[in-house]
């Protein structure tokens, strides 16, 4: 409905007949319209539709947390009701990213707390959430329902705590990989006797223990929870408890999965698991032995979507519980799985969507596991709806990835890993250039690519030619010189993200597309060829840009007193309409 | 022996440090030293990690010791930066040790050749690299001594296109920061799987450091229902329940009095504490007193001989009592029977005495 008013819109620009309707209606009109990108084109129309959908925008994701001010953000959308924000760059992952870089969730929480009293959501993704952030949190929204905190830090089980005696209404308090310091509170305690709308529970990234009574009388009373995530310090024998108390459950993920063999602990577990019915998403399994693994065998048939990468599990046993989830989307396993396991899936799993495979020993070379191109040859052969993968593995060839562009041209992410840096096609010995140039010739849908191993400037020239939907691309010690860097920028419509860290790449190609930045979300370079003077000049050329420059070996001397001539370790350029920061750590200057 | 099994990551972390040093000659050990530190995950860790990096937004005001800090964190944060800048050399010069100078003399001499070898891409130099990363490939596997840069980095100068790469690849040999791309959760586990998935003696190395390190430190922790804050309690320092039930009461007395004198002002009767405290063991008072063992189970305090309590005790926590009745204990005799027979069944050690206690303790519920 909202896209049908829009398109009546632009021939009647001149002479709007809706002029006259008032703003509820449209507020009305647009509560139909739920994208983001649609909504923003529809408020650029007239002022009315401006007034009607900032007023009427229940829902905001600001995808960096310096590119607006909190307060602008409040200003001009006074009715949200569930908002996102994220802070840190993806290299942050990695720890590419100082430490006290910045992302500080709580200028966001302060201006929520004052101008969105009716918030029911908050997303943070990478961001520095303190205690005092999570208890104005608790404090100061009243039917406060979604806390979802995703690679935050900064926060310790006391925040938790607050959260838990203070959102009365709490549906989801979901944790996903966050650095969470244990400080001894039973924060799951604190949730009140009379408490039960708990929908989804994840905590599997806490370390240290929590209370399982208190666990268990809080799923017991929760009947609405379909989402129980627990970590690895809840032992097994305390997971079929658990179950039993919640057979309605759709996703679990378990604690640890590894226990001396005892018959009757198996058969509590098989029984447990058999009431399970609408058990959908399983992960966990935390050290899962392998005498373990057959209890799941009975909710195998309704699994789409296996996370088994902490499961440091091998052997015929996991080959043989995956190949019996014939239902399966989704499945992220370790390295363990090796080629075999994965000509096993290839043929069980012909729904798989998503596969990632993370290395078990990722700086070992050593280590003995045999996952080469082989294993996603055979899942891209035999899958027809494969269309994001993540692979980690030692040895590629072009030929595999030629075959595999061939097999799957439905691939909207593609990130393959090639461990050893500058590893070229271990057959032939050539750049992987031809491989790679495959695949984004032939995946005309790919919005997101990683790329490794050995690779010239003929592959950016490629991926800039044909990458023409590419929002994020990942580059890693790989090309030769500016050109490539000129390529990528010149060419890749819809590029957004775009993180390079050890290339080759100067500052002309920066210069020289300037323009293209402001058309980005962000761009990371580190470890590359950059000057101060060139980030002076895209800095004056582009005001609308942030121009952050970080991890200078010479800092304590300020940025004035550097020649143009000086390198920069890591640049971190985004567009912004808030203006440069103020709360830079020394190790980050803004140019 | 323990000591092998928390080595094993260290060698890779520790290559980072000849690196550094080669970046900041002396300075870069103080963050060496820290970074092998990381290796442990100790809280210590967490502390050090704060000082590593650029003070916080906490540490707004920071100090010029922090700042110090700083200047020793960057060679590795910014491992690898150098050779692709020549002119960054004169900067660097002002620290650099001799070696590294060298090195970057020789990076200079070749990135200024660059512009011609860059037409000269040719299909043999894809050979060349292999065999060159079979060379650094060698070179890692003599782990424990990390090759200096420099030794490896003067490549012959009629190179071709990819010696810069060449240069990057040897680099690469030693872990760069960030690569591969590894969220640090999942380094962790990998570091943890890789030492569990290998060979039995590690286990047991493993089991060992166990054992020593609750022998080193037996501090538990140890809450009680309806106080908020938590204590440490030294079980080394006890040697038997009794005395341990008495240090509880030194822990939590004061607490309890505290909250007492809070809600009813006065109004209880001055031996209240006492009792609560005298009845931890038998089970029979208002709390009771439990224990985590080492396999996460929960069990009743007093049930196995003092010393074997001391090794497996992970957690301790004074129960309200009624609280056993629902939960993890569950409906008491029946329940801590199971436990104790499958407890019994595991543990070889027991002896027959426990198994008669037990006998007695459910004869008299």
């Amino acid at each position: 409905m909202g896209r049908g008013g829009g398109s009546r819109a632009a021939p009647a620009a001149t002479a709007p007949p809706w002029h006259v309707l008032p703003d509820e209606v449209w507020e009305h009109a647009f509560s139909f319209l739920p994208a983001d990108s649609d909504r923003g084109a529809a408020a650029a129309a007239c002022r009315s539709w401006l007034r009607a959908e900032r007023r009427s925008r229940r829902r905001l994701a600001v995808a960096n947390c310096y590119a607006a001010s909190p307060q602008d953000a409040v200003d001009r959308f006074p009715a949200v009701r569930a908002v996102e924000v994220k802070g840190k760059p993806h290299f942050a992952d990695f720890g590419l990213v100082p430490p006290a870089w910045g992302a500080a969730a709580a200028p966001w929480v302060a201006a929520a707390a004052d101008g969105w009293p009716l918030l029911e959501e908050i997303s943070f993704k990478r961001m520095v959430v303190t205690d005092d952030c999570l208890e104005m949190i608790a404090a100061s929204f009243r039917n406060f329902q979604v806390l979802r905190l995703v690679s935050c830090e900064g926060f310790s089980t006391a925040g938790l705590a607050a959260i838990a005696a203070g959102c009365r209404n709490l549906r989801e308090l979901d944790l996903q990989e966050n650095e969470i310091e244990d400080c001894s509170i039973h924060w799951l305690s604190l949730f009140p006797e009379s408490f039960t709308s708990l929908v989804t529970l994840n905590f599997s990234c806490l370390e240290g223990d929590v209370n399982i009574t208190v666990l268990e009388r809080l799923v017991t009373r929760c009947c609405n929870l379909k989402t129980l995530k627990l970590n690895n310090a809840i032992p097994l024998d305390k997971l079929a408890n658990l179950l039993r108390k919640a057979p309605q459950i759709v996703e679990l993920g378990t604690g640890r999965f590894s226990a001396d063999y005892h018959p009757d602990l198996f058969s509590k577990l098989e029984a447990a698991f058999a009431g399970c019915k609408s058990l959908r998403r399983l992960s966990g399994a935390w050290d899962a032995v392998p005498e373990y693994l057959p209890a799941f065998y009975c909710v195998c048939e309704g699994l789409t979507s296996l996370n088994l990468s902490y499961a440091t599990v091998r052997g015929p046993e996991l080959i043989k519980f995956i190949s019996r989830c014939k239902n399966l989307q989704l499945l992220w396993v370790m390295d363990l799985i090796e080629d075999h396991g994965l000509a096993v899936v290839a043929s069980s799993c012909n729904k798989l969507q998503e596969l990632r495979v993370f290395p078990s020993a990722p700086f070992d070379a050593a280590e003995q596991v045999s996952l080469t191109e082989r294993g996603l040859v055979d899942v891209s052969a035999s899958c027809p709806m494969l269309e994001s993968v993540l692979y980690f593995c030692r040895r590629m060839t072009n030929e595999a990835l030629i075959t595999i562009a061939k097999n799957r041209p439905n691939f909207t992410c593609f990130r393959l890993c090639i461990i050893e840096p500058h590893t070229p096609d271990y057959t032939t010995h050539q750049p992987l250039d031809a491989g790679f140039s495959a695949i984004v010739e032939s995946c005309k849908g790919l919005r997101r690519l990683s790329v490794s191993g050995l690779l010239t400037d003929s592959l950016f020239k490629s991926i800039g030619a044909h990458a023409d939907r590419l929002e994020m691309l990942s580059i890693a010690f790989a090309g030769n010189s500016d050109l490539g860097l000129h390529y990528i920028l010149s060419g890749c419509k819809s590029l957004k993200k775009l993180e390079i860290r050890d290339c080759p790449f100067g500052d002309k190609p920066l210069l020289a597309n300037a323009a293209k930045l402001e058309t980005m979300r962000s761009l990371w370079m580190s470890t590359c060829s950059l000057t101060l003077g060139a980030c002076r000049q895209l800095a004056r050329k582009m005001p609308r840009l942030s121009v952050e420059v970080m991890n200078d070996p010479r800092r304590g001397c300020p940025l004035d007193s550097l020649t143009d001539e000086s390198p920069v370790e890591t640049l971190y350029v985004y567009r912004t309409i808030a203006g440069p920061r103020s709360d830079t750590p020394a190790c980050v200057q803004i140019v | 022996m323990g000591d092998s099994k928390e080595r094993e990551p260290l060698p890779r972390l520790l290559d980072l440090i000849p690196d550094g040093k080669q970046c900041k000659g002396r300075e870069a050990q103080g963050a060496g030293r820290s970074s092998r530190n990381t290796g442990f995950g100790s809280e210590e860790d967490k502390h050090l990690e704060l000082k590593l990096g650029p003070p916080g937004l906490v540490e707004q005001g920071a100090t010029a010791a922090a700042s110090r800090g700083i200047q020793r964190e960057i060679p590795a944060l910014s491992l690898g930066c150098f050779p692709h800048k020549p002119s960054s050399k004169p900067a660097i010069n002002t620290t650099a040790t001799g070696t590294k100078r060298g090195f970057l003399d020789t990076i200079e001499a070749k990135t200024e050749g660059r512009d011609e070898q860059k037409q000269q891409a040719g299909a043999g130099c894809g050979k060349e690299l292999a065999l060159d990363q079979k060379i650094t490939a060698a070179s890692e596997r003599k782990k424990g001594f990390c090759p200096p840069t420099s030794q490896h980095a003067p490549p012959p100068a009629a190179a071709t296109v990819h010696d810069r790469s060449h240069a990057q690849g040897r680099r690469s040999s030693a872990p760069v920061v960030g690569w591969p791309p590894v969220r640090s959760f999942r380094r962790n586990l990998a570091h943890g799987s890789s030492s569990k998935q290998s060979i039995e003696p590690q286990n047991t190395e493993a089991s060992m450091k166990e054992k020593l390190a609750c022998k080193k430190n037996p501090l538990v922790k140890i809450n009680m229902d309806g106080i908020p804050i938590g204590r440490k309690v030294d079980l080394g320092a006890y040697d038997s329940y009794e005395r341990l039930s008495l240090g509880v009461k030194e822990l939590f007395h004061g607490f309890l009095e505290a909250q007492k004198d809070l809600s009813s002002a006065g109004s209880t009767q001055p031996g209240a504490t006492e009792k609560i405290f005298s009845q931890l063991l038998d089970g029979s008072g208002e709390y009771t007193l439990v224990y985590q063992d080492n396999e996460g189970d929960r069990m009743l305090v007093g049930d196995v001989p003092w010393n074997v309590f001391v090794s497996t005790a992970k957690r301790l926590r004074v129960l309200r009592s009624s609280e056993l009745s629902h939960g993890l204990v569950g409906t008491r005799a029946p329940q801590v029977m199971h436990a104790a027979f499958s407890y019994m069944f595991d543990c070889s050690k027991l002896s027959m005495t426990f198994l008669l206690m037990l006998f007695l303790f459910y004869r008299l519920q």
